[in-house]
């Protein structure tokens, strides 16, 4: 039997404060991006993403040690993100500066490339361990290769050769959100 | 050239060919359809993933770390179950909290009973009912009637309730939905030597001890409101549907208005409150009595009203650091039974204030 969290949500239940820091630091970018693609704001994301780690920790007493964790988070996690919208929307004014601030088109596409971002954010992470680091250096932090070689103390070449592995896995998982994306584009322009 | 190295891609992409490689790339690129598609596609997850960066890096995780721990600290510490207005899944619970309010009404009455046994018959001690701050509850009186009572409240009751009259006494705020009965009026008597007489209606009566105004609001049905006053007469006043009175308990005048008439129905001091001061400062009757169906809502409320209610609702101790945040009323409902962080963070997204956390207390101040 597979039980991969049963001792972290014995020890979540349990207040651990490790247990807690653990799943926050593990769940955080990808909720933090669910929540972006959803409201396209990231000081609302982060709000969300609080309230969600919240909901969480006060629904303990219900989790399940031989259940997976992340399913029951992110289903807490979207239900609060459509409210959050549902909420948005009540809020007439809200939703008329939305409208006069960005045509329908371009918010169109930019749902469309939001989601884009969230799959890279969820590719990168499937990424072999070497793989991921020397990319998310490079995108994430705007290294260049010199700099990443020098840091990882290895060399160009395997940072390039790196790179282009990377970019090629993130291609091929992705590429039915590509077509859709470049789809709309050759439409529209 | 029909095939191309997809590092000289990567790195065209990452800015680092040089001239002549760059040019050999563009004609790559413009060279077939194929390899426009195929490029666009890398193109694609390269600007994607600089823009996920950007976002990334406008979060601090250790920051936002820490916020967590701080709320569930806080959290912690009040960790009283909420009464939830709805939901299936919460009926356990219901039934739970029915039965101990009955086993704290039978239990409070025994030991009414044995502490005051000795009573003339007919006064057989009281029973009590009192919710804490950052709770709600509902409970049904002996005649059927049903009272909500707000956080931080108190009723309590003779045990001959219902026997020649039915007289609570009230201590914070309550909603009541009295069963009709001709011949036993209701009376909800506070602490001030006011007292609400109703027959058969439903209203909302406040009346915290640190409140200046004792305020009633009378949603439906009819209810009089007898001052009892220092030369030891009674002075008395008729509600109808929509009206709201506001008695100053210290200088013991009373305003009646009506919100959605727009219409001031008795002022007794109006060299006292302005007719127009005394209803800007009165909320609309469905603000008033939102609370029993769980929206915390404001109608043009200061901030120390905003923190006076959002400290019972929750049971947190809220300081107000500044005092200039008093100048601007703030209107606004919050009905999905937002946590306190919630609610202060759609206030520090829509007034000029900011909070912090500090030792499981929360501290209020204007934005720098």
């Amino acid at each position: 039997m597979n039980l991969p969290d049963y001792y972290l949500i014995l020890n979540f239940k349990n207040n651990d404060r490790q247990a807690n820091e653990f799943i926050f630091r593990t769940y955080y970018k990808e909720l933090f991006y669910i929540a972006i693609k959803y409201l396209g704001n990231p000081d609302e994301a982060k709000d969300l993403v609080q309230s969600s780690f919240v909901k969480l920790w006060e629904n303990r007493e219900h989790l399940q040690e031989d259940k997976p964790l992340k399913p029951y988070l992110l289903t807490i996690h979207k239900n609060n993100c459509l409210d959050s919208i549902k909420r948005k929307k009540l809020n007439t004014q809200t939703l008329s500066e939305t409208i006069s601030a960005t045509d329908k088109y371009s918010l169109e596409e930019q749902l469309i490339s939001n989601e884009l971002e969230y799959k890279i954010i969820e590719s990168v992470s499937l990424l072999p361990p070497k793989c991921k680091t020397i990319f998310e250096m490079s995108r994430y932090e705007g290294l260049k290769n010199v700099e990443i070689a020098e840091k990882l103390n290895i060399s160009i070449k395997t940072v390039e050769n790196q790179m282009t592995i990377a970019l090629e896995k993130l291609r091929k998982s992705l590429i039915d959100y590509l077509i859709i994306s470049l789809l709309f584009i050759t439409n529209f322009f | 050239m029909d095939t191309i190295d997809l590092n000289i891609i990567v790195r065209f992409l990452q800015e680092e060919c040089s001239e002549q490689v760059t040019g050999e790339v563009e004609l790559w690129i413009k060279s077939s359809p194929d390899n426009q598609k195929l490029f666009d596609q890398y193109k694609k997850i390269w600007d994607a993933s600089l823009k996920a960066g950007i976002h990334l890096q406008a979060v601090d995780i250790e920051t936002e770390l820490q916020k967590y721990l701080n709320q569930i600290d806080i959290l912690k510490d009040h960790s009283q179950p909420k009464l939830n207005a709805s939901g299936n899944n919460h009926l356990w619970g219901f039934f739970l909290r029915v039965a101990a309010i009955i086993l704290i009404i039978v239990n409070l009455g025994i030991l009414a009973y044995q502490l005051f046994p000795k009573q003339p018959a007919g006064k057989k001690g009281f029973t009590q009912m009192s919710v804490a701050n950052g709770s709600k509850s509902k409970l049904v009186l002996p005649d059927s009637s049903i009272v909500w009572l707000n956080s931080g409240s108190k009723i309590s009751y003779d045990n001959d309730y219902n026997k020649h009259n039915r007289e609570i006494h009230l201590d914070g705020e309550a909603y009541f939905e009295v069963a009709k009965n001709r011949s036993k009026p209701f009376l909800v008597k506070t602490p001030e030597g006011f007292t609400v007489r109703a027959v058969g209606t439903a209203f909302n009566v406040k009346c915290y001890k640190e409140d200046k105004f004792i305020e009633t609001a009378l949603v439906e049905g009819a209810v009089k409101l007898i001052e009892d006053n220092e030369s030891g007469q009674k002075n008395e006043y008729s509600l109808k549907p929509n009206e709201i009175a506001k008695f100053d308990k210290k200088l013991r005048n009373i305003v009646i208005l009506n919100k959605s008439k727009n219409e001031i129905v008795l002022n007794s001091a109006p060299q006292i409150i302005e007719n127009k001061a005394a209803f800007e400062s009165t909320p609309h009757i469905e603000t008033i009595v939102s609370w029993k169906d769980q929206h915390l809502a404001f109608d043009h409320e200061t901030f120390d009203g905003i923190v006076n209610k959002l400290e019972r609702w929750y049971g947190f101790k809220i300081h107000l650091v500044d005092n200039n945040l008093n100048n601007d009323t703030y209107t606004g409902t919050f009905q999905n039974n937002e946590t306190i962080f919630e609610v202060l963070n759609v206030l520090e997204k829509t007034s000029p204030i900011q909070y912090s956390i500090k030792e499981r207390e929360i501290y209020i101040k204007t934005k720098p």
